[in-house]
């Protein structure tokens, strides 16, 4: 299948009170039309710069990004659209909720105003908001609300990719869940691509297809959802998943986590999670592992892995 | 060990009137965990401010509560002052806000053991050592001496909680101890709370959106919605054979690893349920009767409660 996005080997850097940091360091991957991706990691995994260089809000240092075939390294595209994480933070208060949709339009200057008001319409009933809160200001509107605006907003430039930052974590459990039956019948009627960034693991489970773990400014692990969800091949992962709290209490279990979630400004060498890997062993502390394919499509880079199945 | 009766908080405005927590009774046994859980602005965070008589001063209180063989009235807030940070610690959700960022973090834990414990600085300093070792914030002897801004949000929580137990607590509140953290920070937080009830047979009071946290710590659970309690129970009863619609909708519209969600129904548009059933307007079930009149709290079998007309 002709891939939609290609990301190849894409880095940024940046410093911060006198230390570099290495946010994205080395990450490809791709997705093709209509798919969705979740980047999941804990915070300073890199994940939502991954997303902002994808969408051309930052610029790689290093590395190529390609969009239907084209490069678009630090370049802001109509049909790449990003929904940030905090609604409540990326609309503007002054601004009524049909001005907050339309405003992409104006700036395209490609519509004639009762074009725009009908695409506006559109929108709005596409994410499920009745046309009487048009004229509404963004605190005049419940959490999940503000990020059906903020979906809105997107979806009148017709992307074909949505990246969308951490989309149920600020909401109510009633209101995530219907956010997220939105977004996957949103994706089948428009044919959207999604990349899906978030720190739940459940969350990725219920909307994607691919699934990408990210540590330390590094992909750990790829594959589909379902080979990453019954067959983790890193620790990490493995880390992850069993953290989750599940909701029945006779599984009820307080796993013992190693460590704390990295500090990007102090990397690791080696394999960048041997500190907190129960396994890790002499190779790991002084070699970065290299991906390896455990089955087709699911990719792994651990050095434990790689030599288990040999 | 503690027991709550009548609790009530109402919010005035010109001429309106907003009740946050209506009628709101209930106990917790030293040792035990009980879980609160609801949306937002189900009334759980006021219920655990009015426990430690942190209600903002236009709040209007009533009921009382029995605390280690004391009888308390909310609505005289002064006899919490000796209780907040000795007999009773505190949780909040967002460390970083809760942290003074103008002192370092070992002066600020040390602060309750001066105050409740009659304790010299010195020896204050060497129990907050004690205590951040015993917590995970590593090099113990060295963070002390930082400030919250040089921690990570994990650590920042550590603090909060050895703030919290430093006095050795016979009731901990938690309000949505771990929201704000990563999953794995979490599951490290929630076996802290755990062990420290666990060892010191104190009593903790786990407040929390999310039933998955819920699950995997408490004992018993109130489900609250729109400020009442409207089911009470065992946390095997409550996760495994809810019955309350409410109740049935949270579980519903919880992200699972194991199975893909199935979107339970659609808010009734339109409905008003003044004086009625707090979730008669989201209830799929709902009947006349339930916009009418306001549940009666239902007994059932083994300490089970619900409050629901069609049950």
């Amino acid at each position: 299948m002709a891939k939609l996005l290609k990301v190849k080997n894409v880095a940024y850097y940046y410093t911060a009170e006198g230390t570099r940091i290495r946010a994205v360091d080395g990450v490809s991957l791709s997705l093709p039309a209509g798919k969705a991706l979740g980047l999941v990691g804990e915070s300073g995994s890199g994940k939502s710069t991954l997303g902002k260089l994808i969408a051309g809000l930052l610029k790689p240092q290093r590395g190529c990004i390609y969009f239907a075939g084209e490069r678009i390294e630090g370049k802001m595209l109509p049909s790449i659209q990003y929904v940030f994480q905090n609604s409540t933070a990326a609309l503007n208060p002054r601004m009524r909720v049909k001005n907050l949709i339309e405003e992409g339009l104006i700036i395209q200057g490609k519509y004639r105003r009762q074009q725009r008001i009908n695409r506006v319409l559109t929108a709005l009933k596409a994410v499920g908001l009745p046309e009487t809160l048009l004229y509404r200001f963004p605190h005049e509107l419940s959490g999940g609300q503000k990020q059906r605006v903020a979906i809105a907003r997107a979806l009148i430039m017709d992307p074909r990719l949505l990246i969308l930052d951490e989309p149920v974590s600020s909401l109510d459990v009633t209101a995530g869940a219907r956010l997220l039956a939105l977004l996957k019948s949103l994706r089948q009627e428009k044919h959207l691509a999604y990349i899906l960034i978030s720190h739940d693991l459940a969350v990725v489970r219920q909307v994607c297809d691919y699934v990408a773990v990210m540590y330390a400014g590094k992909i750990v692990e790829r594959g589909k959802v379902e080979q990453i969800f019954s067959s983790p091949g890193h620790y990490y992962t493995k880390m992850l998943l069993s953290a989750h709290p599940s909701p029945d209490p006779k599984r009820r279990c307080l796993p013992k986590i190693i460590g704390e979630p990295v500090d990007p400004s102090h990397i690791p060498a080696g394999c960048r999670f041997h500190p907190r890997c129960p396994q890790a062993t002499f190779a790991c502390s002084h070699r970065p592992p290299a991906f390896f394919e455990i089955t087709p499509g699911h990719l792994v880079a651990c050095h434990r892995t790689q030599t288990q199945i040999f | 060990m503690l027991a709550v009766k009548d609790l009530e908080i109402t919010f005035s405005e010109k001429n309106s009137i907003f009740k946050a927590v209506r009628k709101v009774s209930f106990s917790v046994q030293a040792g035990e965990i009980l879980g609160i859980v609801g949306e937002s602005g189900s009334g759980k965070s006021m219920t655990a401010l009015a426990l430690t008589g942190l209600l903002p001063p236009e709040a209007k209180v009533c009921g009382s509560m029995s605390f280690a063989g004391k009888t308390m009235h909310f609505e005289d807030n002064s006899q919490w002052q000796g209780l907040r940070g000795s007999k009773i610690g505190i949780v909040f959700q967002d460390p970083a806000a809760c942290l003074n960022p103008l002192k370092t973090v070992g002066k600020q834990v040390a602060e309750p053991l001066i105050l409740h414990k009659g304790l010299t600085p010195k020896e204050a300093e060497v129990e907050t050592i004690r205590l951040f070792s015993a917590l995970g914030i590593e090099p113990a002897v060295q963070r002390i001496h930082h400030y919250p801004h040089q921690l990570s949000g994990g650590q920042q929580q550590r603090v909060m909680l050895a703030a919290a137990i430093a006095c050795k607590p016979m009731l901990l509140i938690a309000d949505e101890p771990t929201t704000a953290l990563d999953v794995t920070v979490q599951a490290q937080i929630l076996r802290l709370l755990h062990e420290y009830v666990h060892n010191h047979s104190a009593a903790l009071l786990l407040i929390s959106h999310d039933l998955g946290v819920i699950a995997q710590l408490a004992d018993e659970v109130l489900v609250m919605c729109g400020g009442t309690i409207v089911e009470k129970g065992s946390v095997y009863q409550i996760m495994q054979k809810p019955l309350h619609p409410y109740t049935k909708l949270l579980l519903a519209s919880l992200p699972r690893l194991d199975a893909p969600l199935k979107l339970p129904l659609v808010a009734n548009e339109g409905l008003t349920a003044e004086g009625g059933c707090v979730f008669a307007a989201r209830c799929p079930h709902y009947r006349a009767i339930c916009l009418e009149k306001e549940p009666p709290t239902k007994l059932l079998a083994e300490g089970r409660q619900t409050a629901c007309h069609i049950l």
